[in-house]
């Protein structure tokens, strides 16, 4: 523990990384902002389009969607579709007896904001049982054909999709927008080539590795130690981001719906996961953390091989680019930490690989890829060390 | 307590540091003395267990080194040659970590730290953050961490290097006084650091082990073999070429050089009394290529 303790004290607790620390999270902010200037239908700003459209969520439609509420949305709704969609007969001008000021402003908002997410939501029960049943279907033509595999697959489908409706209603602008960010997980990994090279470079560096060689603790206690304080920091850094990511999104978008569930959003109609907002923001970040912690192995090892800091430098920057480039323009998904760091495309399809005849979610497999990937570079790193401590 | 060094032979590439190189240490201090690249460095490391050796064996107390692993490393206090340290650390920290590292006990170390701070001179700067320390000041930190745990053998790998005069004397008393029933073992290519406080020297040359032997005994043997000459401008460079000189002073409108040679170099040489650097020319130089 006091090992470890020193280690953080060594490479982490820096007035710089202090300071670039507090830049990139400024920075990150900016950006969301603009990022939410650029998207977004409904904003927290005070316009007209976004206080009659926050009125009358709070006021009436929000929650339990029931037909009370069904009915008074088609109610207004009804005849400025007739006017601006059908007739096309609408009036250009300002209108004080309007939600937003103009006929055609009270249809978008009431379409965008309202009607397709309620009739969304409403559907989606019907749409999930569809699955289930298709998925219910094939049970038996599976069975008959002996084959077990597709068997299990259709019967977790069916019991995925078989119990899922969305009851409530809930705007979902800022989840959307949330779950496609990524630049914070970028500044992270800039932040971790910064802090990590130097964990067993500096050793060499300044000549310490051969007082640590010829120490009680300087061996595999105090890899151990580096390794771990590496990973603790990697993690804090990158819950301190996704905070500062969720809370600037709550502010910008605001913040509704936590309890929701995640197949409310359009993007994640087919997920695999049947989890509320709340819990996937946990999970999302977790598994970014993951690919984030495989990365950091990575640096680590590049720390640990070479005796001066400016080769790994490069080296981790550019393993870092090379693997979002084989993120962006392969479909390998195995392996690649970058997959788990932007996960959104993870978890959007149900999709199974096949392990021994069994249907395994995707992700999962994806996980456990990084995962192990992870386990080779810190087993690595640890025998580099072991050898330069021989 | 005995340190033996049994035929111990390393080579990097082609390039051979170490040649069977064998030696006995009992307490007390050893001077290991060399040229830069005569393989002080290596045989330091062989027995810190840095660097596995070729061929041959350490062994303390008749127990094989390599086999007591940890039981040996908690025995041994190392200085290495160029330490930079953490420089974000402060000097009381600095120690306490290598307390932690070393595995001495917080209140056994506590106290260590506050005497060795003292020893080295370093009780003021004990709250300085080490990217301020001057050489000298690291250098006795470094001095200081190498003591930290008490250890049974302390090797200090060019001790002195960044000290000021009135620092080496502070350093060569504190050593004396540690080396009671210990062994020291101290490299360095400076004579005068050795020639007072060793017991014994080590001479090494290009990895072989050209001496071993008591500072009044190699200093004995080099009677007979030490000259003053005083030569004209004109004529020094013919002695400089010709023999090993350990002096040159100018005075007067010539040249008083001090000249190490087994025959008598001029008619008006005259033999003066040896010192432990006339010994090391004598040995390490006169031996090699003149």
């Amino acid at each position: 523990m006091k090992i470890l303790i020193y280690e953080i004290r060594k490479n982490f607790i820096k007035p710089y990384l202090f300071v670039i620390l507090c830049l990139l999270t400024v920075i990150n902010t900016v950006t969301i902002y603009d990022y939410y200037k650029e998207n977004h239908v409904f904003s927290t700003e005070q316009t007209n389009r976004s206080i009659a459209f926050w009125n009358l969520y709070e006021g009436k439609f929000k929650g339990r969607i029931t037909n009370e509420k069904i009915n008074a949305l088609m109610e207004i709704y009804t005849p400025l579709y007739q006017l601006c969609a059908v007739e096309r007969t609408f009036s250009t001008e300002y209108d004080p007896e309007t939600y937003t000021g103009y006929t055609f402003g009270d249809y978008r908002m009431l379409d965008l904001g309202f009607v397709r997410p309620m009739e969304y939501s409403y559907m989606y029960r019907s749409q999930a049982l569809e699955i289930a049943d298709k998925a219910n279907e094939n049970l038996e033509f599976f069975q008959s054909a002996g084959n077990a595999y597709q068997y299990r697959r259709n019967l977790k489908i069916a019991s995925l999709f078989g119990g899922r409706q969305i009851t409530d209603f809930y705007h979902t602008e800022m989840y959307e927008n949330l779950f496609r960010y990524d630049f914070s997980s970028f500044l992270i990994l800039l932040m971790s080539i910064l802090a990590l090279v130097p964990v067993f470079v500096a050793e060499k560096e300044t000549e310490m590795d051969l007082i640590l060689s010829t120490s009680k603790k300087g061996g595999e206690e105090t890899v151990n130690a580096k390794i771990l304080s590496s990973f603790l920091y990697v993690i804090v850094i990158s819950v301190w981001f996704y905070m500062v990511d969720f809370l600037a999104f709550a502010y910008c978008y605001g913040l509704t719906g936590l309890n929701n569930q995640l197949y409310a959003l359009k993007d994640f109609m087919l997920t695999p996961l049947n989890v509320k907002m709340w819990g996937f923001i946990l999970l999302s970040a977790a598994v970014k953390i993951i690919g984030l912690l495989a990365v950091s192995s990575i640096i680590l090892f590049l720390s640990s091989i070479f005796r001066r800091a400016l080769l790994p430098y490069i080296l981790s920057l550019g393993t870092v680019f090379l693997l979002m480039l084989v993120n962006e323009f392969t479909k390998v998904k195995f392996i690649n930490p970058i997959e788990l760091i932007a996960n959104r495309e993870l978890f959007k399809n149900t999709d199974f690989i096949n392990i021994l005849g069994f249907p395994v979610h995707e992700f999962i497999g994806v996980i456990l890829s990084v995962m192990l990937l992870t386990g080779a570079f810190v087993l690595a790193t640890k025998m580099i060390s072991k050898k330069t401590h021989a | 307590m005995i340190l033996k060094m049994d035929a111990i032979s390393k080579s990097y590439k082609d390039k051979k540091a170490l040649k069977d190189f064998s030696a006995t240490l009992k307490e007390g201090v050893y001077g290991l003395l060399g040229q830069n690249g005569a393989g002080k460095t290596t045989l330091i490391n062989v027995i810190t267990g840095i660097l596995n050796p070729d061929g041959g064996k350490v062994f303390f107390n008749d127990a094989d080194v390599k086999k007591m692993g940890v039981g040996f490393i908690s025995k041994i206090g190392y200085l290495p040659q160029f330490p930079q340290f953490y420089k974000n650390f402060e000097a009381i920290e600095f120690l306490r970590y290598i307390c932690a590292i070393k595995d001495v006990p917080e209140k056994t170390g506590k106290k260590r730290i506050e005497e060795l701070l003292e020893m080295v001179n370093l009780s003021d700067a004990a709250n300085k953050k080490i990217g301020a320390f001057s050489g000298g000041m690291r250098q006795r930190l470094g001095i200081a961490q190498a003591m930290v745990n008490d250890p049974e053998i302390l090797i200090l790998d060019e001790p002195t290097a960044g000290l000021d005069p009135k620092e080496r004397i502070r350093f060569r008393n504190i050593i004396s006084r540690f080396s009671e029933d210990r062994i020291v073992l101290l490299a360095t290519h400076i004579v005068s650091d050795v020639e007072y406080i060793a017991n014994e020297v080590i001479l090494l040359q290009k990895g072989i082990l050209i001496k071993q032997d008591k500072p009044m005994s190699l200093i004995d043997e080099m009677r007979g073999k030490v000259w003053e000459v005083k030569v004209d401008t004109a004529n020094s460079q013919e002695f400089l070429d010709k023999y090993s000189i350990s002096n040159i002073v100018f005075n007067e409108g010539h040249y008083a050089l001090r000249v190490v040679s087994e025959q008598k170099p001029a008619e008006g040489a005259s033999s003066i009394s040896p010192n432990l650097e006339d010994a090391f020319l004598y040995h390490c130089e006169t031996g090699d290529d003149k």
